[in-house]
């Protein structure tokens, strides 16, 4: 459990973030949302003390993390930056083993480690484990930041924007590889980003900023049904139940019966979002998919029981 | 790249050719050789092609062939051995050549008898580095550059291993004075050496400070500023009632022989203006480092000493080497001073050259001061590209 309370970062007259309180439970996703600004960076930056509080507290497992000594508290927590902070002058295996190394591991289990850190983040450590960061491209580079943060298996990730600077398709992947990391691994994750797709997709909840003050703590559901105010609203923007489908899958739904000759209908597996569905049934202008579980016909949804996921209670 | 490729050979044909006729100039320049009965009187100016004779015009043909093979299109790797190898002849040739020639001069005339290199001599080997320097423009990368442009070094080498130029007038006095030559070449060395190392030893650290505390720069800078601008002579000057004073005072240092002229204010000179370009080197090293790798560091928990000698030092490498480099070069000319001052080296030789309007004392100090800085120059070079080795690029 992190506990921020009354946490507060002046700079001479401005205030970057003002008397935030906020509970993380062990293993959520949260994300720090908000335009620029806002003061996402700066919240994340006071929980490892890369930016010392002008009040307030932050107590993890119940400690006040300023009583610790900062190294110690730095190397419990992973942390992976936009420009991935990969140290150009070791090679990527080194980088890996980074924490490890200052933990005092024997150096044949920090290697053993930093090669099975590789791996979990899809990268062969035959291939990449000599090579220099020089020679790695964005999206790579950004996986082996993510494996160095995690080589120590540390309980929680501050990550701050960290593919903010991949191009879109390698975000999309690196997205869908964290939240499976996320799922494996369990760990208590707090991610700065701009980007609310990305946002949705990943959170368990979002804590959303302005101006260094704290709108709305809570998962995106809630952020959109019961929006705290204008603002949140308004940052969502009109679109945010589309965006909203891409966290539910079809195989969550209670499916139709197949009824007569389905044939002529598009079909998805389970494994397929809301939004996949939504698409389909638009673009080949059907009234029900056709849902595939297990290789076999499992049922059908129409854009009824579509909209009816979406406006269960929350 | 292509077009890059091609630009850089146009140029080197107009540089080769340029060098060419600048050897084929110098080679009937009528002050080539001089010719002195001993080493005081005024002596008698030949031209190549009086000394040479049949051979004078063969060194003639190789500057000739050289402009030429530079100008016709012949294909490139061709082209370049070809220029390379006649570049390289117009020196060697020319060094041999007059190397004969001083043998039979000194053979009628007796051992005090000298015959030495005049302007034209010195021009004939800028023109062959400058045509073979031109001629690797259009050799591969890699060791046909490395064969053509240190083959007429090898090529003097040799001359010089077999005798061949024993009887020149800057090797007569080599031969009167070699066993002091190789103690103050050993004085000039350690001059250098030690110099160089007391400038990394004060100047890293204070470059590294002004980095880091920036309240300091000012003060740090501003007491290496000075040293810098100090004319050599006003800087001895200056050390000298200082350092009487405290060897009057200080036996220990009048035992090791600290005193205010000799070897003590030399070293002190040196390593200020060593300590200057490392310093320099090692603050913009320091201050242009990735932030971002910076901040990943301080992020993981490394401690501050940690990320020193881990990731600042070894990123900072190049560019402090750099600085290294520069020190040691300036440092291998400036050592010059100790021999006015009474401290030995290289310069004793200079000055007491230039005292005797014995221009060849003079050059027996200075090529050597000449081959050393070179000599450090690619040195340092060598362990600046073994440091930036990481940012490799795939």
């Amino acid at each position: 459990m992190i506990e921020i309370a009354g946490l507060t970062k002046r700079y001479d007259d401005f205030i970057a973030v003002d008397e935030l309180d906020l509970k993380i439970p062990d293993g959520q996703f949260t994300i720090i949302l908000g335009p620029s600004g806002s003061g996402k960076t700066t919240v994340l930056r006071m929980l490892n003390r890369m930016v010392t509080p002008t009040s307030g507290t932050v107590k993890i497992g119940g400690v006040d993390v300023s009583t610790e000594k900062v190294e110690d508290l730095r190397r419990r927590m992973g942390y992976v930056i936009q420009n991935t902070g990969l140290f150009p002058n070791m090679s990527v295996l080194r980088n890996v083993g980074t924490v490890p190394r200052l933990l005092g591991w024997e150096r044949k289990k920090t290697s053993v480690r930093a090669e099975e850190m590789l791996e979990l983040v899809g990268l062969d450590p035959t291939v990449y484990g000599a090579k220099m960061p020089s020679q790695l491209s964005g999206g790579e580079a950004q996986r082996v930041g993510v494996a160095r943060a995690l080589a120590a298996d540390p309980p929680i990730l501050l990550m701050d924007e960290p593919f903010g600077a991949v191009d879109p398709i390698t975000r999309e992947r690196l997205q869908i590889e964290m939240k499976r990391l996320h799922h494996q691994l369990k760990k208590t994750v707090v991610f700065v980003t701009h980007d609310i797709d990305e946002a949705v997709l990943l959170s368990d909840k979002i804590a959303l900023l302005k101006g260094g003050v704290l709108q709305q703590y809570a998962s995106p559901e809630v952020l959109w049904k019961q929006p705290a105010n204008q603002f949140v609203s308004d940052f969502f923007g009109s679109d945010f139940g589309l965006r909203i489908m891409i966290r539910h899958r079809l195989g969550q739904l209670d499916l139709l019966p197949i009824a007569g000759d389905s044939a002529g209908l598009p079909r998805l597996d389970a494994s397929a979002t809301l939004k996949e569905a939504l698409a389909e049934l638009v673009d080949k202008r059907a009234h029900a998919v056709v849902v595939i579980r297990d290789g076999a016909e499992a049922g059908t949804v129409t854009f009824e029981t579509l909209m009816c996921e979406l406006g269960r209670e929350v | 790249m292509g077009t890059r490729d091609a630009d850089t050979a146009s140029r080197a044909k107009v540089v080769a050719i340029t060098g060419s006729l600048l050897g084929l100039a110098a080679t009937f320049a009528p002050a080539f050789l001089v010719f002195k009965p001993n080493r005081v009187v005024d002596g008698v100016s030949t031209s190549a092609i009086e000394v040479f004779g049949a051979w004078g015009w063969a060194l003639v043909a190789v500057w000739i062939l050289a402009a030429v093979s530079s100008a016709v299109p012949v294909p490139r790797p061709a082209r370049g051995v070809a220029v390379g190898v006649l570049g390289g002849i117009g020196s060697v040739g020319t060094l041999w050549l007059a190397g004969l020639a001083a043998d039979r001069y000194l053979a009628s005339n007796g051992d005090i008898a000298r015959m030495s290199f005049s302007a034209a001599v010195w021009i004939v080997l800028l023109a062959s580095y400058v045509v073979v320097f031109a001629a690797t423009a259009w050799l591969p990368r890699g060791w046909p550059r490395v064969v053509i442009s240190y083959a007429p070094l090898v090529g003097v080498m040799v001359l010089l291993m077999t005798g061949s130029l024993s009887s020149l007038s800057i090797m007569r006095e080599y031969a009167i004075n070699s066993a002091e030559f190789w103690g103050q070449l050993r004085l000039h060395l350690l001059y250098v050496l030690g110099a160089t190392s007391l400038g990394i030893l004060i100047g890293l650290p204070a470059g590294i400070l002004a980095a880091r505390r920036p309240r300091t720069e000012p003060a740090v800078f501003g007491v290496l500023n000075v040293l810098n601008v100090l004319p050599v002579l006003a800087f001895v000057g200056l050390l000298n009632p200082v350092l009487t004073w405290l060897s009057e005072r200080i036996p220990a240092l009048a035992a090791i022989n600290v005193r205010g002229v000799g070897w003590t204010p030399v070293l002190i000179v040196l390593t200020a203006y060593a300590m200057y370009p490392i310093a320099r080197n090692s603050y913009t090293a320091m201050l242009t480092l990735d932030h971002s790798v910076l901040d990943a560091a301080n992020g993981v928990g490394m401690g501050r000493g940690r990320r020193l000698i881990d990731l600042e030092l070894p990123l900072a490498a190049p560019v402090i080497i750099a600085g290294v480099r520069i020190a040691l070069v300036q440092t291998t000319a400036g050592a010059i001073i100790a021999g006015l001052v009474g401290g030995g080296g290289l310069g004793s030789f200079v000055f007491l050259g230039a005292s005797q309007t014995a221009t060849d004392l003079i050059l027996m100090g200075t090529i050597p001061i000449v081959v050393l800085g070179l000599f450090f120059d690619r040195f340092a070079l060598l362990l600046q590209r073994a440091f930036s080795r990481w940012s490799v690029t795939a």
